[in-house]
């Protein structure tokens, strides 16, 4: 192996390493930035990185001049777990935090042409409050066009927006903070972990806690979460279609 | 339709904070669009807080009883509705009548005025092309003409050595051709956007054209503008020097930036046609992104907690970063594992009493026996006597140095003391005296006995 290909291959790990670090962008750090620069300029590095990602089972969502973008394959080493968010989730508060992800998203790009901007427009500022309501509205409208007695059961029988409509809105804690167990305290915990991986920035406590998405929140989303996410709830309406064409006849 | 959104930030002003009364937010937002495109030619665009300084001193020119933490509220009203926070920044959305094959079709234009940006780990204001068309709009002159008249008042003012003015008028150029810019880029995105929308053989082929030319004329000029300055140069003087050099810089960045127009220009026919092609095949409306709230959000809040608890782990994953391994090392281990045992101090404060010796307070620096040689050696005196005349005496009766500290402090205490509180009189001598101990103004002293 030639000792140029050797230099290559360590620089590759080493912005590998940077693309992993979500809080890290090219505009801090100038070895960030001539890493970048080596990978829009030289086909050999480039190639090099993106094998390497390859065998790591590291998905590259985006190249941007925010940052490499780069996720865990599902089942790869690097795959996310769900401990890794929260450990010791209940099923139903587990799907709760799922939609509340969803319900972050859906409120900063309330439509297609708005997530499909440039990466560098900012999405406005937003509170814990705002989305909390927003949420709440969504459910209540479902509620509203569901006139009929929830089917009692099991939570898992419930339905998600019967689920979100049974917590209560705030709740504290013995020390005065916003207890986990109410919608403000889990949009509050969803947020926080958006801020620890460079996906939002926290501005100040007002309403519950005041965010803006990042550049990177917006590139996350259009690049995976939207297919990713629209993937999901499709198969499952497909599921749901199948068992009740199933039904009938069984 | 361009300023529909202003008109309605002024009209609905009343149902906000009472300090908006006497402002005309209409006035005030095309001042924020007006300082944003000024800093626009300069970068990326404006720091907002640099803005909401600025403007909040019309506002309290408007309104002179507000203080400028509220002067700044309202400045930020206005940006917020620039940026058409209440609607969640989408784009606005005007509704119009169009006469179509004889019949009226109504169709929505959607534009956005203002932007925040953050291309560099900073935010910035960006006025969008269509502000920068309303901006033009309500100036309402033609910007080629402009630009025109730009040139050949600076190419004037340099050839007089007004520098001064030209740097203004180089100010305003720049100015024209980021105008100048945001017109063109607004033609072709135009077309880009909807085909439909433009005639391109008729209007936009013509326009582009036309565009070239004038394009091609401004940099014959700048460069003309460019030779004159570096003539200037020669006989500049230091202060002049300067205002040469912002000139330069100012020129360089107009000609940079038609440079630039020029090249999109040439290359925009291919593009277009290319366009074109992909138009064709599109439908009409159709986004290859999801609309997160109406096609995933509100579909799934329909499904049940059993049916949805399989996609939770994908959901959270898609917002989530790798998760690198913690991976084994044999010989950290076993060295983290064998390592002296710390000692973890408790995380709470050392709040125990300290233990207190008592101090002897009641022995001050002089002595019963020091009072009783002062007595004496006062009592002693006869008439007005110097100090020194008292301490040398002190000093042959071998009476310890406290004693004579002790007379030295009472003395000076007298000396000090207010009228009627001095308990003998004390004057400052003529002369000074040094002994081994003591050294300074002489004092006079005088005993009154009983």
């Amino acid at each position: 192996m030639s000792e140029e290909l050797g230099n290559i291959a360590l620089e590759a790990g080493e912005l590998l390493r940077y693309a992993m670090d979500p809080r890290e962008t090219p505009f801090q750090s100038k070895r960030y930035s001539a890493l970048m620069n080596q990978l829009y300029t030289s086909s050999t590095f480039k190639v090099v990185f993106e094998n390497m990602t390859q065998g790591l089972e590291i998905q590259i969502l985006a190249y941007s001049p925010h940052g490499v973008f780069v996720t865990g394959r599902e089942r790869g080493p690097f795959a996310f777990k769900m401990e890794d968010y929260k450990s010791g989730m209940r099923v139903e508060e587990r799907v709760v935090h799922g939609l509340l992800m969803l319900g972050i998203a859906a409120y900063c790009f309330p439509t297609a042409e708005v997530l499909d901007q440039d990466d560098d427009i900012l999405r406005p500022r937003f509170t814990v409050e705002q989305v909390a309501a927003f949420v709440q509205g969504l459910c209540r409208i479902c509620k509203a066009n569901n006139p009929g007695d929830p089917e009692q059961g099991t939570p898992e029988l419930q339905l998600a927006w019967q689920t979100i409509l049974g917590l209560p809105l705030t709740m504290s804690t013995g020390q005065g903070k916003m207890a986990i167990g109410s919608l403000a305290g889990k949009l509050q915990y969803a947020l926080d972990r958006l801020v620890d991986n460079g996906l939002m920035r926290f501005l100040s406590e007002d309403g519950w806690g005041t965010f803006q998405p990042t550049p990177a929140y917006r590139i996350q989303v259009k690049q995976m979460a939207g297919h990713q996410m629209l993937k999901l709830i499709q198969s499952i309406h497909q599921e749901a279609t199948a068992a009740q064409e199933v039904k009938p006849n069984g | 339709m361009l300023t529909a959104p202003l008109h309605r930030m002024e009209g609905t002003k009343g149902h906000r904070i009472a300090e908006l009364q006497k402002q005309d937010l209409r006035m005030l937002a095309l001042r924020v669009m007006d300082l944003t495109i000024e800093r626009m030619g300069l970068g990326y665009g404006a720091m907002r807080e640099v803005i909401v300084e600025e403007v909040a001193l019309l506002v309290r020119r408007a309104d002179p009883t507000l203080g400028l933490p509220d002067a700044k509220v309202v400045v930020e009203i206005v940006i917020e509705g620039l940026l058409n926070d209440t609607e969640r920044r989408q784009a606005f959305r005007e509704p119009y009548a169009s006469v179509e094959n004889e019949g009226i079709t109504w169709r929505e234009f959607t534009f956005n005025l203002l932007e925040e940006i953050s291309p560099d780990d900073n935010i910035y204001l960006r006025v969008t092309i269509e502000g920068i068309h309303l901006y033009t709009g309500m100036l309402g002159f033609n910007i080629e003409d402009a630009q025109v008249a730009n040139e050949i008042v600076l190419q004037y003012q340099i050839s007089r050595g007004r520098l001064s003015d030209a740097v203004q008028t180089a100010r305003e150029a720049e100015f024209r051709s980021i105008q100048y810019d945001a017109q063109i880029q607004g033609l072709l995105n135009a077309a880009k956007r909807d085909i439909r929308q433009v005639n391109w053989v008729k209007d936009a082929l013509s326009a582009i054209g036309a565009a070239r030319d004038h394009i091609l004329q401004r940099l014959k000029i700048e460069k003309q503008i460019l030779d004159a300055i570096e003539e200037k140069y020669e006989s500049a003087e230091m202060e002049e020097i300067q205002q040469l050099t912002a000139l330069k810089q100012q020129v360089n960045r107009c000609m940079v930036r038609h440079m630039q127009l020029h090249k999109l220009l040439i290359s925009v026919n291919p593009d277009y046609l290319d366009e074109q092609l992909q138009q064709a095949f599109k439908i009409s409306g159709f986004n290859p992104l999801p609309n997160i709230d109406k096609e995933i959000l509100q579909p799934a809040l329909l499904f049940t907690v059993r049916q949805l608890k399989g996609s939770t782990t994908g959901i959270l994953r898609s917002f989530a970063p790798p998760q690198p391994p913690r991976l084994l090392s044999l010989e950290l281990l076993i060295e983290k594992l064998t390592a002296p045992i710390r000692e973890d101090k408790p995380h709470v404060l050392d709040t125990r009493t300290p233990e207190l010796d008592e101090i002897e307070t009641d022995k001050g620096p002089f002595s019963v026996e020091d009072e009783e040689n002062v007595k004496l050696l006062l009592q002693e005196t006869s008439g007005p006597t110097r100090l020194s005349r008292v301490l040398e005496f002190a000093r042959q009766e071998s009476m310890p140095l406290s004693t004579q500290r002790l007379l030295v402090l009472d003395v000076l205490r007298n000396f000090g003391a207010e009228d009627g509180e001095a308990g003998y009189p004390v004057r400052l001598a003529d002369e000074k005296f040094k002994s081994a101990n003591f050294e300074g103004h002489d004092l006079t002293l005088e005993v009154e006995h009983e």
